[in-house]
């Protein structure tokens, strides 16, 4: 089995304290988490709540939480779905936008706090990577998964995942004027 | 000098994120949506709401002619909708509905044959003759723009020696057509490409196909790996070499 980064640890002591449901103990533990981690998969600010909990919901009607005897496996259930619902999200958006009129950035409505990470450079940056290579990067570096985690999550080969990562790396110092 | 540092993206990502403070809405609402959509699943598996499935609405951009553009709500078919057909027709494998320049298309496999189906009027159906080039196909996705401006599918098949082959299938004017792949003749004693219409490993990735070739010297677990990235030659309607990068087989990176 892999091994989790701390931060993605399931909690067992916060499960107990949701009386032992499993998806409770995930939702209160993970899904401030798994937001985060879509507001760096997606451009779309108001998508990331509606994403994770949509992952949530295909995780309880999955009855998968009856056979997970691991949290570690509904935990990466959930990063998967997330990831995958993301993709999507992206996929409707880039065909929309062929023939949506364009909404000129500051015409947008503020999303709060989602909002403000929009104008982070780094987050500015990661959105010039493409699809795979922000995945990669936001799954190693922000999710601290492993390699081998992040490949198996993505579908790709840990070579693939190493070479998405580096070239991520060097485009995002580009993007931020660092020298690499 | 590398002033970007892993730690350094570590820090800033989670500085920039840190603001996010979502308030996450009552369990017991998810919870519900999880009944209604098991309901919707179990009603679909055994048949009884199959027409429903192929209903669900989505919103889809109109362009009239005039060019002023609105947004309108109409139905877009489901993959279970296309699965549904595709079992009632000898089929083994889906892909998701796709949205081309003519309504939404889905594809789907026998064992002899891959199918292109368009959804017209509500149901689906058959768009051209089946496609026998590449035998039994074991997945089938939305290859997205890697022929560009034109529908295409990802296919997926078993593949011998290697885990499995990869090729495109893509609309050509009004015919569904199997993507030839060049050969690369600065890299022949690789044999990175192989003729036809599939490659080893053949996969979209970052939003370019790509396949893996190994040229087993001097056995193939410790031989190279050669990832291999495709890209369309629109004037000569096949996939050339666009770049290669190697790696050792035994050097792969550890997890």
């Amino acid at each position: 089995m892999t091994t989790l980064a701390p931060r993605e640890r399931h909690d067992v002591a916060v499960t107990e304290e949701a009386g032992g449901d499993q998806l409770a103990g995930l939702y209160v533990v993970h899904y401030k988490g798994l937001v985060r981690l879509a507001a760096l998969l997606l451009d779309e600010p108001a998508a990331c709540e509606d994403v994770v909990q949509e992952a949530y919901v295909r995780l309880a009607a999955s009855r998968r939480l009856e056979r997970m005897r691991d949290p570690d496996a509904s935990l990466a259930y959930l990063r998967t779905t997330v990831m995958n619902l993301a993709r999507s999200a992206l996929r409707r958006r880039m065909v929309a936008s062929k023939y949506a009129p364009l909404v000129h950035r500051a015409d947008r409505v503020d999303d709060g706090a989602v909002g403000t990470v929009d104008r982070a450079d780094i987050v500015i940056a990661l959105r010039t990577l493409p699809r795979r290579m922000r995945e990669a990067v936001a799954l190693r570096y922000y999710a601290d998964l492993t390699e081998a985690q992040t490949a198996e999550l993505m579908g790709v080969s840990v070579g693939a995942v190493k070479s998405y990562t580096s070239r991520g790396l060097e485009r995002l110092a580009a993007e931020l004027k660092v020298t690499t | 000098m590398n002033d970007l540092t892993e730690k350094e993206i570590r820090e800033r990502l989670e500085r920039a994120v840190a603001p996010i403070d979502p308030a996450a809405p009552p369990l017991d609402v998810l919870r519900e949506r999880a009944v209604k959509l098991r309901r919707f699943r179990i009603s679909v598996g055994g048949g009884l709401l199959a027409a429903a499935a192929a209903a669900v609405s989505v919103a889809v951009v109109v362009v009239p002619a005039n060019g002023s553009s609105s947004v309108h709500v109409s139905s877009a078919p489901s993959q279970a909708s296309l699965m549904s057909y595709a079992t009632a027709h000898g089929g083994t494998h889906a892909s998701p509905p796709v949205l081309d320049g003519g309504g939404y298309v889905g594809a789907y496999s026998t064992k002899q044959a891959i199918q292109v189906v368009r959804y017209r009027g509500g149901s689906w159906q058959p768009d051209g003759q089946p496609i026998t080039k590449y035998g039994p196909a074991m997945k089938l996705s939305d290859a997205g723009d890697v022929v560009p401006g034109h529908a295409a599918f990802a296919v997926r098949t078993i593949g011998g020696d290697v885990s499995y082959f990869g090729g495109v299938l893509y609309d050509a004017g009004g015919t569904w057509t199997p993507a030839h792949f060049a050969t690369c003749p600065a890299h022949k004693a690789l044999s990175c490409a192989y003729p036809g219409v599939s490659q080893p490993y053949g996969h979209v990735a970052d939003g370019h196909f790509e396949s893996v070739s190994n040229n087993c010297k001097p056995y193939c677990a410790a031989g190279t790996n050669y990832v291999i990235t495709w890209r369309w030659n629109s004037t000569k309607a096949r996939f050339a070499v666009a770049r290669i990068t190697k790696y050792r087989v035994s050097a792969a990176p550890k997890g």
